[in-house]
């Protein structure tokens, strides 16, 4: 975004904070006051707006890559943290034989965790399940069916998808130990700077007391140094009775539009006299955020591709590794070994090797467990297999989020090779993601 | 920012309390994980707990008491919870005023707070003491 159009932005931003709304209570006047000021300290410094969210997108929803008619050119190292279910569509265009006897593809992919906590009757996010947990959340297992070919799979009856994923490396469960490490700190962050917010607000509300009672000689000289020690009863039984008044968001914002620039100009003084201190708790919070979800990820995955009558059978083993390069832009290697195994002619083995670039376009919306982002990924694939020239292939995908829990990917694959086919092809494709967990709790969350 | 504040009992503002003859507050703080960052704070004594204060923690239910011990008592004081969403998406605080035998006399407050990693927010009040 051109630093112009941000500094519009933040400078709306700003405006409409620093007035009262209507749904805000002293609490969140306060709060979005000094988030303002952070905002907007950020942008005359020429820096970023604060980032809202960062990559939960990078969990592997679709079908294994191991199936042909996965929108997926590359196996991400975590599954989704719940239930997902992918569905490759049939594709829009033609241009390989991929397409002669298609059927779709389905996969169902769930974590060990999530199996537990559905036997133990206990909700995905109780902190003890989950705490206790760990390991189950490394461990995922795949069930469905894959699409299959007659010049390809020796059939076009699909093919039965059973996988596991193990992620040993888990830099981004938030109970890993040096997750852990950084929650504490935070937790410490957190217990030093809230206090001093705690503080500022008690002199605020002391500040806004004065307005409304200018003029009220037995508050004049509370008023003229407003100070928490300086206070006798029948002040703090006003003030009490001031802060009851003012508590419901319709008085609130009625109040602030009676009170003098001055006043507010007094308190935006003091959330600028400890701006740095806040501000450093929102780095904190952003930096924790980020570190986790960039964590590194490595995790060995297995599919095997079991094919009716005289089908080919797969089998795919990879090693699987993530890393978040920035907030937006998570980058995944996969390295495979590959078996096909012909029950009519000879079999094939070899090694694959695939990358991905994974670029999240927009934000994430208001709800947690709300629609995902636009995403847009590059990646590309080579297969080196016995008895057959190499294999490349690489495509553009774009996953449109349709509603909470429902993705749409699009995928353009160009291959070159296929199979023993001397031939360059490409292909439009559709699927379709359903993430049952996230589903579930955005439904419950209503 | 999308914090979400759904109140079922909605705030008061402020709150007396009759000391003297064995009132006290008691918080309770229920969360839904996985990993709860909180600071409860007090405008005169600063921080007076914090989610790793507590034993189990990180649990789905914390509670404390507030004005049990004489210690606690101030005049006047701004109570305020500091809540994170990083690494827990939902909190209910719950305020209830109780006699000195432990029984409710009154549930003060009982707030719902939902938000995104990113974000915190706070919920405070006046507390006098008689």
């Amino acid at each position: 975004m051109p630093k112009r159009t941000t500094a519009i932005l933040v400078s709306l931003w700003c405006a409409a904070a620093l007035g009262a709304q209507t749904d805000e209570s002293l609490d969140t006047w306060v709060r979005n006051r000094i988030e303002a000021k952070i905002a907007g300290a950020r942008a005359t410094s020429d820096k970023l707006l604060v980032e809202a969210n960062s990559n939960r997108v990078i969990r592997q929803k679709e079908a294994p890559s191991g199936d042909a008619r996965s929108t997926s050119l590359v196996d991400e190292s975590s599954a989704t943290d719940f239930l997902s279910v992918a569905l490759a569509l049939a594709p829009t265009a033609t241009g390989t034989s991929a397409t002669q006897g298609s059927n779709g593809s389905g996969v169902v992919t769930a974590t060990a965790y999530s199996l537990l906590a559905l036997l133990n009757k206990k909700s995905l996010t109780d902190p003890e399940f989950y705490k206790s947990h760990t390991m189950a959340r490394q461990l995922s297992f795949s069930l469905g069916s894959a699409s299959s070919e007659k010049d390809r799979d020796n059939t076009d009856q699909a093919g039965t998808v059973v996988g596991f994923k193990y992620t040993f490396l888990n830099g981004r469960d938030i109970y890993s130990r040096r997750n852990q490490e950084r929650l504490s700190k935070l937790q410490g962050k957190f217990s030093t700077v809230t206090p001093v917010e705690t503080k500022v607000k008690d002199t605020i509300l002391s500040l806004l007391f004065c307005a409304e009672h200018a003029g009220r000689e037995e508050f004049a000289r509370f008023c003229a140094a407003p100070d928490t020690t300086a206070r006798v009863p029948a002040l703090d039984e006003a003030i009490a009775k001031f802060r009851n008044e003012i508590q419901p968001p319709a008085s609130f914002a009625a109040m602030v539009k009676r009170v003098p620039e001055g006043t507010l100009n007094q308190v935006d003084l003091l959330i600028e006299k400890n701006l740095e201190t806040f501000a450093s708790l929102r780095e904190m919070i952003n930096a924790t955020y980020d570190q986790i979800k960039q964590g590194r990820q490595l995790a060995i995955t297995a599919t095997y591709v079991n094919r009716p009558e005289l089908g080919t059978d797969d089998f795919h083993s990879a090693l699987v590794f993530d890393y978040g390069l920035a907030p937006r832009l998570n980058w995944t290697v996969n390295g495979s070994f590959d078996h096909r195994d012909r029950k009519v002619g000879f079999d094939t083995r070899g090694g694959r090797f695939a990358t991905e670039f994974l670029s999240r376009l927009t934000s994430y919306g208001d709800d947690l467990w709300g629609r995902q982002p636009i995403t847009l990924a590059f990646a590309g694939e080579g297969k080196w297999l016995t008895k057959q020239k190499p294999q490349y292939s690489a495509q553009a995908k774009v996953t449109i989020p349709i509603a909470a829990g429902l993705d749409l990917p699009i995928v353009y694959r160009w291959a070159k090779r296929i199979d023993l086919v001397d031939k360059q092809g490409k292909e439009l494709k559709l699927g379709l993601t359903v993430d049952l967990g996230n589903l579930s709790q955005m439904l419950k969350s209503r | 920012m999308a914090i979400k504040r759904n109140p079922i009992k909605d705030n008061p503002g402020s709150l007396q309390i009759a000391r003297t003859s064995g009132e006290f507050l008691r918080f309770t703080l229920t969360v839904e994980g996985p990993a709860p960052i909180f600071s409860f704070n007090s405008s005169v004594k600063g921080v007076l707990f914090e989610a790793r204060d507590f034993m189990d923690h990180a649990t789905d239910k914390y509670e404390w008491e507030h004005l049990k011990n004489p210690s606690d008592a101030q005049a006047f004081e701004l109570l305020d919870l500091h809540i994170a969403f990083l690494a827990n998406k939902e909190y209910r605080y719950k305020v209830e005023r109780c006699a000195g035998d432990g029984s409710v006399i009154a549930v003060v407050m009982e707030i719902d707070f939902s938000g995104d990693p990113t974000d915190h927010t706070a919920e405070s009040f006046l507390l006098m003491v008689s």
